[in-house]
């Protein structure tokens, strides 16, 4: 047995190169298996953690899933806002804690800007319950005072102090600009690696300021009158959402009911958590798709270990023969060739992890800065060692089809080769 | 008279059972005897020698090797049989490649408890055996133990191959057209080293060829024609 692991040994390292591409085909197999399983794992994480600690998210009556794409994730837009009134009315209810308003409908070169009160900056969690946190600055206290996601403030190369132009409407080119009101700088968040590095956050008075003299999507200078703005009492008349946070869990779906069944506007709330798994749902689909592709890749690999395994078998029918004279078992020989598909397959994945490790260390900080993936490296789960025993016994099965014709010849050749 | 060291008794053997490659009514070698045994290809040459060595086995008759009909008992038993008892030289190719000189040389002894011991005994140690047989059939320099069976020229290699199959002094060994890849001078040499080698270990020596030229060397020649009455179609 020793000396069949000996042989096998011996037989792979002499025909290194080889043996090392198809070690390297497995390898970046697994390592592709194995990362798309992270990033999927990672990206749902990501993905459900954009929000936290909200129990209730409030709006017009539409969707929940139209609700949350909007007010959380800032796709499309709301078809109705709420009056203020009535959010007065959610903000006075005695259970609730704590309210965050939200406006939406300006942008800035694609990145949107979001109409909130101070409350936001206390109140908002995401991941696993974490603050926001400023990397430069405060929070807005002047009216035109706006504090960037840490996204906006790197791609647009923004600093403290400096002069931002707001456009009206959302698109990424807008010809309307609100370019009588220039905002200043004054924070920058930390990265989140969520939808708020993408933001600008200004006041709900700001954004009542800056469409008073707007008719219909319209800029018409004086339309608003002449009173100057100090003077103005910048009450909005409307909010696209709310964040709703309760004082007891337990009253959530007691609110909720109540608002759904508001008697002076059409609102409705959802829970976040139950709207994110919704959410995720439909776009989970593209991950197990992910998941299959990588492991069809798996499939190659394996299969080119066995092509090429299956090519050398002939050459080597002499090492056969030899083995056979010296007394060697067909068993024997069916063994040698098993424990070099194991042995590459084993290789492979070792090589694969320490691939992908090492690629995720390096390459971290720049998934992080890009693409706001937080991974977190941690030693394979569960559910990756059973992928990765999966492929295993793959490669082992893969092993028995050239063990079986090595056997066959070591039976029926014996120690002649007919060649 | 000397004891029959192989016996073939109305042996018959064929891949398809009505048409025999080999149909031998009777084949003794005794013990300690130089036996050439010639035949053109296609005489089913290589057939017989996997009959002796236990790879395959008749339809009929008994295949006797050192007092043990081998084709009674199963093929474990043969392969330990063929591995304790028969060395073999091959006509080419006949080192594995990914081991040493020495290494190849000891490699029976991994498989075969006798031929270790035996080889122990007789020089002390596994590596000094395979250096005496090695130094005994003319491979000299230390560094080609340790160096990789490519670099070696054919004739060297033919001589580790013999070393190989003389480690542990099996009973019997088998030479199949090992010099039919050799020039004149060097199949000389080689074979009288390899007969010498052999009357060393008392190793009975059975050597197939085509060659006539070498018959001189040897104690008896068996044509394979005349003993085998199956008729073969090339």
């Amino acid at each position: 047995m020793n000396t069949v692991l000996m042989l096998a040994f011996r037989s792979l390292y002499n025909r290194r190169t080889t043996a090392l591409m198809t070690m390297i085909s497995i390898a970046v197999s697994v390592a592709l298996l194995l990362g798309v399983e992270k990033i999927r794992t990672e990206a749902k994480g990501s993905f459900s953690s954009t929000i936290a600690g909200t129990d209730l998210i409030v709006g017009a009556r539409s969707g929940s899933l139209q609700l949350l794409l909007y007010s959380v994730f800032r796709i499309g837009n709301a078809t109705n806002n709420i009056s203020w009134k009535s959010y007065q009315n959610i903000a006075a209810q005695k259970n609730v804690d704590w309210t965050i308003p939200m406006s939406l409908g300006d942008s800035h070169h694609g990145y949107r800007v979001l109409g909130t009160t101070g409350d936001y900056f206390k109140h908002y969690h995401y991941g696993r319950n974490h603050p926001l946190v400023f990397r430069d600055g405060n929070k807005f206290e002047a009216l035109h005072d706006v504090v960037l996601g840490a996204e906006v403030a790197d791609k647009l190369g923004y600093q403290l102090g400096q002069k931002v132009i707001i456009s009206h409407g959302t698109g990424n080119t807008s010809f309307s600009k609100h370019q009588d009101q220039p905002f200043t700088v004054v924070g920058v968040l930390k990265p989140t690696g969520t939808l708020l590095d993408r933001t600008l956050h200004v006041s709900l008075s700001a954004i009542e300021a800056i469409h008073i003299d707007w008719k219909s999507g319209v800029f018409i200078p004086g339309s608003g009158g002449n009173q100057a703005l100090s003077e103005r009492e910048l009450e909005p008349r409307e909010i696209t959402a709310v964040l709703v946070g309760l004082k007891s869990k337990m009253a959530t779906f007691q609110l909720q009911r109540s608002i759904n069944n508001y008697r002076q506007e059409a609102l409705q709330a959802i829970l976040p958590g139950v709207a994110l798994q919704e959410l995720w749902g439909v776009i989970g689909i593209v991950e197990n798709i992910l998941l299959i592709i990588s492991g069809f890749v798996v499939a190659t690999g394996l299969f080119g270990m066995l092509t090429v395994l299956l090519t050398s078998l002939n050459e080597r029918r002499r090492e056969m023969a030899i083995l056979r004279s010296i007394g060697v078992r067909p068993w024997q020989v069916f063994l040698l060739l098993v424990i070099e598909t194991g042995g590459l397959t084993l290789c492979g994945i070792i090589l694969g992890m320490v691939l992908l490790y090492g690629g995720l260390g390096a390459f971290l900080p720049l998934l992080e800065s890009h693409f706001g993936l937080f991974l977190e490296l941690g030693a394979p789960g569960g559910y990756e060692l059973k992928l990765l025993a999966i492929v295993l016994i793959s490669g082992f099965f893969c092993g028995l089809v050239p063990g079986y014709r090595a056997y066959r010849y070591s039976v029926y050749d014996g120690m002649t080769v007919r060649l | 008279m000397t004891p029959p060291i192989i016996e073939l008794e109305k042996v018959r053997f064929g891949w398809q059972n009505d048409r025999p490659v080999i149909d031998i009514p009777s084949l003794r070698i005794n013990l300690g005897e130089r036996v050439f045994l010639k035949g053109p290809s296609g005489s089913g040459k290589s057939s017989l020698l996997n009959l002796i060595g236990g790879i395959q086995t008749p339809q009929e008759g008994r295949i006797c090797v050192l007092g043990n009909v081998i084709n009674h008992y199963g093929s474990g038993w043969r392969d330990r049989f063929r591995s304790d008892h028969i060395g073999y030289i091959f006509q080419q190719f006949n080192l594995l490649p990914y081991l040493s000189v020495i290494e190849n040389v000891m490699l029976p002894c991994r498989f075969s408890k006798l031929r270790r011991v035996r080889a122990i005994e007789r020089y002390g140690g596994l590596e000094d055996a395979a250096k005496q047989l090695l130094n005994h059939l003319g491979l000299v320099d230390d560094y080609l133990l340790t160096s990789e069976v490519t670099k070696l020229s054919i004739g060297q290699q033919q001589r580790v191959a013999a070393a190989r199959a003389l480690i542990g002094s099996p009973e019997l060994v088998i030479a199949d057209e090992p010099t039919s890849a050799l020039d004149t001078d060097a199949r000389n040499a080689f074979l009288n080293l390899l007969i010498s080698e052999c009357d060393q270990s008392d190793s009975t020596l059975i050597f197939v060829s085509h060659d006539h030229t070498l018959e001189q060397y040897f104690s008896r020649v068996v044509s394979l024609n005349d003993i085998n009455s199956a008729e073969i179609f090339i």
